[in-house]
């Protein structure tokens, strides 16, 4: 399901930054938390003006094997989610561990990103909104939840 | 007398092949991280891979066993994890993983930031693996 939402919020990098005012188109994208595909790839989209167009989503992925989920899309992606997915790793001592994807705006999103971007961290549940010098302020999903 | 042979062949090459195996994941690991500064690379790894405490100017941390003593000290720790080698139409692929690692109370949180696959030819002509291409997965 697609939830599209536009939003206007004061928010600040941290206590000590001074506020300032985002304006926020979001996504929301539910994904059914029975299916562990649906967990392990991403979800994107592209804002054009007043219009959000969805885009294909990316390919399964596996946290503990490198195959990853990005979207990949001829087109601008200005939002896409970061996957929820987990999964057990064992250590060769016999200890065991969990992967998963990492939340926040990756290295590689502040790279490529024009302007400002959203991501969706559907493990945290918390909106960062990045650009390319890095995140400048996270919402929690719940805020836009009634 | 033949069947001795056989076997010693065998194990020469295993121990060949295993050799060259090793020295892919070092020329992997000096292209993974040719663009950073840091000095140090801590790697997750299976057994049977070997990688020495010194490539090129990294000193290597193998942090596989007893993983949580390196961590326990820092909020988080990056580290790469050297995946098996595959094999695909002669062409050797290597997939490295780069994880954010942290603790939480006694459980081990991996991050996946993203990989990389590094594939390798073999020339005849030259009796070395060369490097092909580098496919990036950015998460």
């Amino acid at each position: 399901m697609i939830l599209i939402i536009k939003y206007k919020k004061r928010v600040r990098h941290n206590n000590e930054a001074p506020f300032f005012f985002v304006s926020i188109r979001v996504i929301m994208i539910t994904i059914s938390c029975r299916s562990t595909d649906a967990n392990n790839r991403e979800y994107g989209a592209k804002i054009d003006g007043n219009s959000t167009k969805e885009l294909k989503a990316g390919p399964v992925g596996d946290p503990a094997k490198g195959k990853n989920a990005t979207v990949t899309s001829t087109e601008r992606v200005d939002m896409h989610s970061h996957p929820s997915g987990k999964r057990k790793v064992k250590f060769p001592d016999g200890g065991t561990g969990t992967a998963s994807w990492v939340q926040p705006s990756s290295k590689q999103d502040m790279i490529t990103q024009v302007g400002q971007g959203y991501v969706l961290g559907m493990g945290t549940q918390i909106i960062y909104i990045y650009t390319n010098k890095g995140v400048v302020a996270i919402i929690p999903i719940s805020t836009f939840k009634k | 007398m033949k069947c001795s042979l056989f076997i010693f062949s065998v194990v020469l090459m295993s121990f060949t092949f295993k050799s060259d195996n090793n020295l892919l994941y070092q020329k992997a690991l000096l292209n993974h991280f040719s663009k950073t500064n840091t000095d140090t690379i801590y790697i997750l790894k299976g057994f049977d891979i070997e990688i020495p405490s010194k490539v090129g100017k990294y000193t290597i941390i193998d942090i596989s066993d007893n993983t949580k003593s390196f961590i326990v000290n820092k909020p988080s720790l990056y580290a790469v994890k050297l995946m098996p080698i595959e094999m695909n139409n002669g062409i050797i692929e290597i997939t490295l993983i780069d994880y954010l690692i942290k603790i939480d109370g006694s459980e081990v949180l991996l991050y996946n930031n993203g990989s990389a696959v590094y594939s390798y030819k073999y020339e005849i002509r030259k009796k070395k693996y060369m490097f092909l291409r580098k496919e990036s997965h950015a998460i």
